[in-house]
């Protein structure tokens, strides 16, 4: 399974399928990304939801851990 | 990658029935028998061998051993449940059985350090005196978890398989140990057995993620590791030898001294460094992720048998 598709899935677990589709596509725009290739591209996405607070940060805080664990630079 | 016969969902069904509470396996301030020995011959092997010691001082120097061998597991349970936790809070909002194998592992190597402590003070009230042990487990977690992930991974490996072949290889058959202590030996190793299969799952999560250089470097920080590791069982030896000598008038010769020195070393390298670097799962891990890397850990082996 691609990174986009796991961490996609993260989002459409918590949020549902629309809103959860809509703010993964938001942050990759964000971001200048058109899917999330290798670790790093998951810790800048992890740090982008962080930004936003709440339980996107909390999934955010997740995701970096995450990213982190398969050997992004930080 | 690793060909693994289980997943998650396994691990925590099995670790559902094997579960078992603080209170089950030993009472807070129970006594303790010290009619005989703690640990099996084949760990303790070299001192078991070691010629001119009598049968007391053999009996001792065991349940030191016993002793030392339980604070060394609930030393290195430090940095593993930090490394856990990290592993866990990955898995939030992600695989639930990941999750839950992750967490209920948390709580059961929380609870093997609180049942290590609980067996430690009831050893120095009841042996006659105090034991030294080694006290730095927060330094060690810190040297141990900057390195790579992968390489953290890779000596936790080391550690829990380690821990399923002292027992089902030494402990379990030895009908000659203090049951008591046998029974705390088999309750970790019934929670200790689906730790390891975890440990299989999150390596070869990781390792998807690194190239060949990332693998490569990091069996050599795991050998690293193993070096360190070395350094704090020499300095386990002296406070045994000073355990074994308090209060006593020890008179024992140099060369003498030196022999029971190097036997006790060489029994925690075999026990600790040489079990887990020729482990068949360990091997195998390493030689999946690395050739040439598992050479030099063979290589390093032998000097610790």
């Amino acid at each position: 399974m691609s990174s986009s598709t796991e961490v996609k899935g993260r989002l459409v677990k918590v949020f549902g399928a629309e809103r959860g589709g809509k703010v993964f596509e938001e942050v990759l725009g964000k971001l200048g990304l058109a899917e999330l290739a290798d670790p790093d591209d998951e810790m800048r996405f992890a740090d982008e939801l962080i930004g936003g607070g709440g339980l996107m940060e909390a999934i955010g805080r997740s995701l970096r851990v995450r990213a982190l664990l398969r050997g992004a630079k930080g | 990658m690793f060909d693994l016969k289980f997943d998650y969902g396994d691990c925590v069904s099995h670790s559902e029935r094997v579960s078992w509470s603080l209170d089950d396996v030993m009472e807070e301030g129970q006594a303790l028998d010290f009619t005989k020995p703690f640990l099996p011959r084949d760990l303790v092997r070299h001192v078991a061998d070691l010629d001119g010691l009598d049968e007391p001082t053999r009996l001792r120097l065991n349940q030191i051993a016993g002793n030392a061998y339980l604070n060394l597991f609930q030393f290195v349970e430090e940095y593993i449940l930090a490394t856990m936790m990290e592993h866990a809070q990955a898995e939030v909002f992600g695989d639930v059985d990941a999750l839950r194998a992750l967490t209920r592992m948390v709580d059961e190597e929380l609870k093997h350090q609180q049942l290590f402590h609980r067996f430690r003070r009831s050893f120095d009230r009841d042996f006659g005196h105090r034991c030294g042990v080694l006290e730095s487990a927060a330094a060690v977690a810190q040297v141990i978890m900057s390195h790579s992930p992968l390489a953290v991974m890779l000596i936790t490996l080391h550690i829990e398989w380690m821990t399923q072949q002292h027992y089902t290889e030494s402990v379990r058959k030895d009908e000659s140990i203090d049951p008591f202590f046998k029974s705390l030996l088999r309750h970790h190793w019934l929670e200790e057995s689906q730790h390891a299969r975890i440990d299989m799952l999150e390596t070869r999560k990781i390792a998807s993620y690194a190239d060949q250089e990332a693998r490569d470097q990091a069996v050599s920080e795991y050998l690293a590791i193993v070096e360190a590791f070395d350094g704090l069982l020499a300095d386990q030896v002296d406070l045994d030898v000073a355990s074994l000598d308090a209060g006593a008038a020890v008179e024992r010769s140099p060369e003498a001294d030196g022999a029971l020195r190097t036997a006790i070393h060489q029994s925690y390298r075999r026990t600790f460094l040489w079990y887990g670097m020729t482990n068949k799962n360990v091997v195998d891990c390493l030689q999946q992720l690395s050739p040439d890397g598992a050479r030099k850990v063979a290589d390093h082996a032998g000097r610790f048998a």
